[in-house]
């Protein structure tokens, strides 16, 4: 073997790949060879160099950053998707209101507000505080809330539609509920979010109202 | 039955952001390292935007994560091309400094030698630290994938995009470069060290 010959199984050598003919060759190479020794010594310390290389421990800050950022992405995602779904049927509801005010039906809204408020508890549920967010609803808009309940793992358990509006009552794990209003509230900034009181329930049951807006 | 690793994705996929910081608590050290590694020695600042911005994009594209490969792998991947874009984009070089000594994912375990031969080992390993933080980006990323983390050639090529005689040549080369440091510096090094 020449040095050339060497420096073409160099990798491979690095890699442990050589067969043992191969090895042997090599090695009777830079047994005789100084310089090829010196190169496959310098291999040798580089691959220790790198192959010992410890993870850092990363920094509290780049933690926090990146969940953070995160949160608020999850949070723009879900206002783009709701206030999209209203838009659009903005476009379709306008000017059809007060007819259909006092049916039994699903009105024809053209403001909303949504209140979170106590509703009859099923077993093993608590009651969570009053929240409020404002969207342009319709079936559309129903669709992208039930679509948000179903996100945090939250049910429908009841739909009923008067002259005040629908009401949903949802039931959800307690540990979403917090969560489930953020994202709510990240639509109205200007909702306000009580305090989930302490309970050994693990599942919350509410009340979502869409009401027409006075 | 579902690992408690697709239960997380699964709830993540659905837009839980916190089924997701639990999922991905088990990769930032990885992804960190990558970064951290790729940016260079002293952009520990740029190594912490890198992990933000490459866990973004896990987050928006895990809808997409189709289980051909391992969650780590695919991740791996995202958070090397996210360095290699940025990297790319800003057509610089990471600095270097022989004097600053940082935990910067380069650094060799601790041994039990003793005062010189640390010292040695010390000034040996500044010298690959800025051979590495001196190589081209993209010699960099496959030798750290390579003789780092242990991927395949295929991988590698994979990962990046590129095919494997690519990835081979550029590990040869970068190889090379990283020899040249410790046989440049090796009358500094010269001891009775097996």
């Amino acid at each position: 073997m020449n040095c050339e010959q060497m420096q073409e199984l160099l990798d491979r050598a690095i890699d442990q790949e050589l067969t043992e003919a191969e090895w042997k060759a090599f090695n009777a190479h830079i047994a005789e060879c100084p310089s090829c020794h010196e190169e496959w010594e310098a291999a040798q310390e580089v691959r220790a160099f790198l192959s010992q290389a410890e993870l850092p421990e990363v920094p509290q800050a780049a933690k926090d950053g990146w969940r953070l950022a995160v949160r608020r992405d999850a949070r723009r995602k879900m206002m783009t998707r709701i206030t999209a779904a209203a838009a659009a049927v903005l476009v379709l509801t306008v000017g059809v209101t007060a007819a259909t005010r006092k049916t039994e039906s699903m009105p024809a809204i053209h403001g909303i507000s949504v209140e979170m408020d106590s509703a009859d508890l099923a077993p093993n549920t608590a009651m969570v505080a009053s929240a409020r967010m404002s969207v342009v609803s319709g079936e559309e808009a129903y669709s992208a809330i039930e679509d948000l309940v179903a996100e945090y793992d939250g049910v429908i358990e009841g739909d009923t539609v008067d002259t005040y509006g629908r009401t949903l009552t949802v039931s959800m794990p307690k540990a979403n509920a917090d969560d489930f209003s953020a994202a709510l509230s990240s639509v109205d900034p200007e909702a306000s979010i009580g305090e989930i009181p302490e309970t050994d329930e693990e599942t919350v049951s509410f009340a979502l109202t869409l009401s027409i807006a006075e | 039955m579902q690992t408690n690793e697709e239960k997380l994705i699964k709830r993540a996929v659905r837009g839980d952001s916190s089924a997701f910081s639990v999922l991905m608590a088990a990769h930032e050290r990885q992804m960190y390292g990558v970064c951290l590694r790729m940016f260079g020695e002293r952009n520990v600042a740029d190594a912490q935007d890198g992990l933000q911005e490459a866990m973004i994009r896990v987050w928006r594209a895990i809808g997409r994560f189709e289980g051909k490969s391992a969650f780590s792998t695919w991740v791996y991947r995202i958070t090397v091309n996210a360095c290699l874009d940025e990297l790319r984009r800003r057509k610089s070089r990471p600095a270097t400094s022989m004097d600053q000594l940082v935990d910067d994912g380069w650094t060799p375990k601790d041994t039990s030698a003793g005062p010189e031969q640390k010292a040695i080992q010390s000034e040996k390993s500044r010298a690959l630290k800025q051979a590495v933080n001196e190589l081209p980006e993209d010699m960099r990323a496959v030798i750290m994938m390579r003789d780092i983390d242990g991927y395949s050639y295929e991988e590698i090529a994979d990962v990046l995009g590129i095919n494997v005689g690519t990835v081979k040549s550029r590990i040869s080369r970068a190889r090379g470069k990283l020899r040249q440091a410790i046989m440049k510096n090796r009358e500094l090094f010269d001891t009775d060290l097996v």
